[in-house]
């Protein structure tokens, strides 16, 4: 790698991580909260958002259908059918489907994101707001990123709740009586500090999704063939910074 | 599908379709999910039994190694608490203080025994047992002494036992040990056993009474062969006695009269011993080499022959039925 | 040892002080043991013995002693395979009693006749046999043995030779030589 190409690496980091700065103040003032701002935000969010909704949460549900199978049936091949459940949950709605759905957002939305304002770069419409005085960050980009945070969010409520009723279901079937060993279980697992954990692993997944293919759009110039180089950059850096999270995370709960 | 379409003006001239009832579905989408997001945090909450009543319990430990917070307490193995806090106390001895719902509380009595186990590896397990559910109910609040087993302690005292045992072996095999001069003692006897005086020394402790022995012996030795001689002596006198009594000139020839008898009997013995006499030679020429066997062995062999040549024409009939065989009619002898 | 039983025994009952055995009983019932042994044996006393034998029976004046002693010379020369019949006891035959002439039968091949275990008694038995051209092969074998054993020339030269015509009329011809050799040895 080059000096050059490693010099621009960071700076892109640098540029997303003073974007990310300039939109949390944003984000956190009222001022922002424009009745056009809403509903472009809603407008984003219902794209990011509607369409799958009901598709990713089908898929959820299957993928945890099957690791929770597969799981408890071993376990319980050692007798260790309890300890498979707490071990299940735990890894399924704490650490898996957050970074997966995370990914499927950054996947779909993000790379669309990425593509918008690389393109609004190119097209120069960017410059045209400017010309005309209009504040980009409140008519794009902060919708774009709470549309992004809201969709994360809703997502992984959503595949959490499909994977703990299949837990349920793959452990006791259909009967009613193993609910409160699972509650018990539940209440092992979620103790505050995973919950507050994977609530704060949400945002910083939901801001991370948007705020850094903002960022790589941006770098976008007017030349069109810049357009797909930004956009990749974009995704790896944000795929980089899923991870990143992810690996704080588990660091800060566990070690 | 009636997805009234409201053609936004887009920029450049792009057009992106949006339904009309945008902001219905999207609130629709949101406000499920919130529901959802509700619904599991009360789950939890209950679950963490935010919403019921609790009692506390305290149990009291001289050593809570291997106890976390969060660790259960079982009854007949469910559990039925969860270790809140542990702490120690001004004593020096450690304190558990046990969260237990209060519809759980029921199987905790004031006669419970609570014990902490721990094997040597894994974690510590919180157990109680109530022998008798008809007792009072535990109180709010209440301490107890928890029983401790801990089979990792167990293995300090088997190293202390082991090594008194290898103490004690030393001390046995020491060289002023009880052991040695056993030995020492061993060696002398063997020693003494193959000196001189042999086993009679080793066994007796020194050579004089082993010579002492060796004599009397040889004395008891001399005393039979004294008696042996006179044994003779006696066998010689019983033989005059014999041909005195019994001889031609004996006693019983004196007293002819009164033995008449016994004489014709005796004349009677002595004729059947001649023939036994008679016929003892002939036995013995008869089974030994008394006298040369008078056989003239090829006279022998020219008879046999005639009488075979007689018999030659029965055993060609035989022959006819019962072929000869060599293996089963010549055996070895 | 077994000779010496029934003179012991004479011995004994003389000891006992009950009846004495007469001279002639000891001196037959000797000289007709010895008879048979010197016979099979191919020894030329037996003759003597015989006539011993035949001598103190005839001093009791009973007839079916001395033909019971002529039986006793037919079965020997029977088990010698030397069958005639029985001239001498045939002389004494009027006196005889019926146990004697079932025997004499016997040897003759008229009457069978349960063998005793003794080898005596085998070989006669295997005689009679022979004459009666019942006798198997392996019968032939064991007299071979008993006369082997006992040491018995005559009767051992006989049967060897019977083998060695069998095996000559078999065509066997080293077998025939192995028994010849044998018969040679046995004979000096």
């Amino acid at each position: 790698m080059s000096p050059e190409a490693a010099m621009a690496w960071f700076r892109g980091w640098a540029h997303a991580a003073r974007l990310a700065l300039v939109l949390a103040v944003a984000g956190l003032s009222p001022a922002f909260y424009t009745p056009r701002l809403r509903a472009t935000a809603t407008k984003q969010l219902y794209f990011t958002v509607w369409q799958v909704f009901v598709p990713f949460t089908l898929f959820s549900a299957l993928l945890s259908v099957v690791i929770i199978e597969i799981t408890i049936r071993l376990a319980r091949g050692y007798g260790l059918g309890v300890y498979a459940l707490e071990l299940v949950i735990t890894v399924l709605t704490l650490e898996l489907l957050p970074l997966l759905t995370a990914l499927f957002v950054a996947l779909r939305s993000g790379s669309a994101i990425a593509t918008e304002i690389a393109l609004m770069r190119v097209s120069g419409e960017l410059d045209a707001m400017a010309a005309e005085g209009v504040d980009p960050m409140e008519r794009e980009f902060l919708p774009r990123v709470l549309a992004a945070s809201v969709s994360v969010f809703m997502l992984t409520v959503v595949s959490c709740a499909m994977a703990l009723i299949a837990a349920y279901f793959s452990m006791y079937g259909l009967s009613p009586w193993g609910f409160s060993e699972f509650t018990w279980t539940v209440a092992e697992v979620f103790t505050v500090r995973q919950l507050g954990s994977i609530a704060i692993k949400t945002v910083l997944f939901g801001v991370a999704v948007a705020v850094i293919p903002i960022a790589a759009g941006l770098s976008a110039t007017r030349d069109m063939k810049s357009a797909p180089v930004a956009v990749l950059g974009g995704m790896v850096r944000l795929f980089f910074a899923l991870g990143l999270i992810e690996v704080l995370s588990l660091a800060v709960k566990y070690v | 599908m009636d997805k009234e379409r409201e053609k936004e003006p887009g920029r450049d001239g792009a057009f992106t379709a949006v339904p009309r009832n945008l902001q219905f579905r999207v609130g629709l989408l949101l406000g499920f999910t919130l529901l959802i997001a509700a619904a599991f945090v009360l789950y939890v909450l209950y679950a963490r039994g935010v919403f019921e009543p609790t009692q506390r319990l305290t149990l009291v430990a001289d050593n809570v190694e291997g106890v976390s917070i969060g660790m259960d307490l079982s009854f007949s193995g469910f559990p039925i608490g969860r270790v809140h806090k542990i702490e120690l106390a001004d004593d020096g001895r450690a304190r558990i203080e046990i969260v237990v719902p209060v519809r759980e509380s029921r199987w905790l009595r004031r006669s419970t025994i609570f014990t902490l186990e721990r094997g040597v590896v894994g974690p510590a397990k919180i157990r109680a047992f109530t022998g008798n559910l008809q007792d009072e109910p535990l109180p709010d609040g209440a301490e107890r002494t928890v029983l401790r087993g801990d089979t990792s302690e167990e293995i300090p005292r088997m190293v202390a036992t082991l090594r008194s045992v290898l103490e004690n072996a030393q001390t046995i095999t020491a060289n002023e040990g009880s052991l040695q001069a056993s030995l020492g003692n061993l060696r002398l006897m063997t020693q003494r056993m193959a000196g001189p005086g042999g086993a009679l020394s080793g066994l007796l402790g020194s050579e004089d009474e082993a010579k002492k022995v060796l004599a009397s012996i040889d004395r008891a030795n001399a005393l039979i062969a004294s008696m042996s001689g006179v044994a003779r002596k006696l066998d010689a006198v019983i033989d005059k006695t014999d041909q005195r009594v019994y001889g031609r000139d004996g006693l019983m020839d004196g007293t002819q009269r009164a033995v008449g008898q016994v004489n014709g009997i005796l004349a009677e013995v002595r004729d059947s011993l001649k023939r036994v006499d008679r016929i003892l030679d002939d036995a013995q020429q008869v089974s030994g080499n008394a006298k040369a066997a008078t056989t003239d062995l090829r006279a022998l062999r020219a008879e046999v022959d005639a009488s075979l040549r007689k018999v030659s024409a029965l055993v060609e009939e035989i022959n006819r039925k019962w072929p000869f065989e060599r293996n089963t009619e010549i055996r070895l002898p | 040892m077994k000779r010496l039983v029934l003179p012991a025994l004479f011995i004994l009952a003389g000891c006992g002080g009950g009846p004495q055995p007469a001279d002639w009983q000891l001196d037959a019932a000797q000289s007709m043991g010895l008879f048979q042994r010197y016979y099979l044996s191919g020894d030329a006393r037996a003759d003597a013995e015989f006539l011993a034998a035949r001598r103190a029976l005839a001093s009791t004046g009973r007839e079916d002693l001395v033909a019971r002693a002529e039986l006793v010379r037919c079965a020997v020369r029977t088990a010698s395979l030397e069958f005639d019949e029985c001239p001498g006891f045939l002389a004494l035959r009027p006196g005889a009693a019926p146990a004697e002439i079932a025997y004499w039968e016997y040897l003759i091949g008229k009457r069978e006749r349960a063998a005793p275990a003794e080898p005596l008694g085998r070989l006669v038995a295997a005689g009679v046999q022979l004459r009666r051209k019942t006798i198997r092969p392996e019968t032939i074998a064991e007299a071979v043995e008993a006369a082997s054993t006992q040491g018995w020339r005559r009767a051992l030269l006989a049967w060897l030779g019977v083998q060695e015509q069998r095996a000559r009329e078999a065509g066997d011809a080293d077998a025939a030589a192995r028994i010849r050799r044998r018969m040679d040895l046995v004979s000096g």
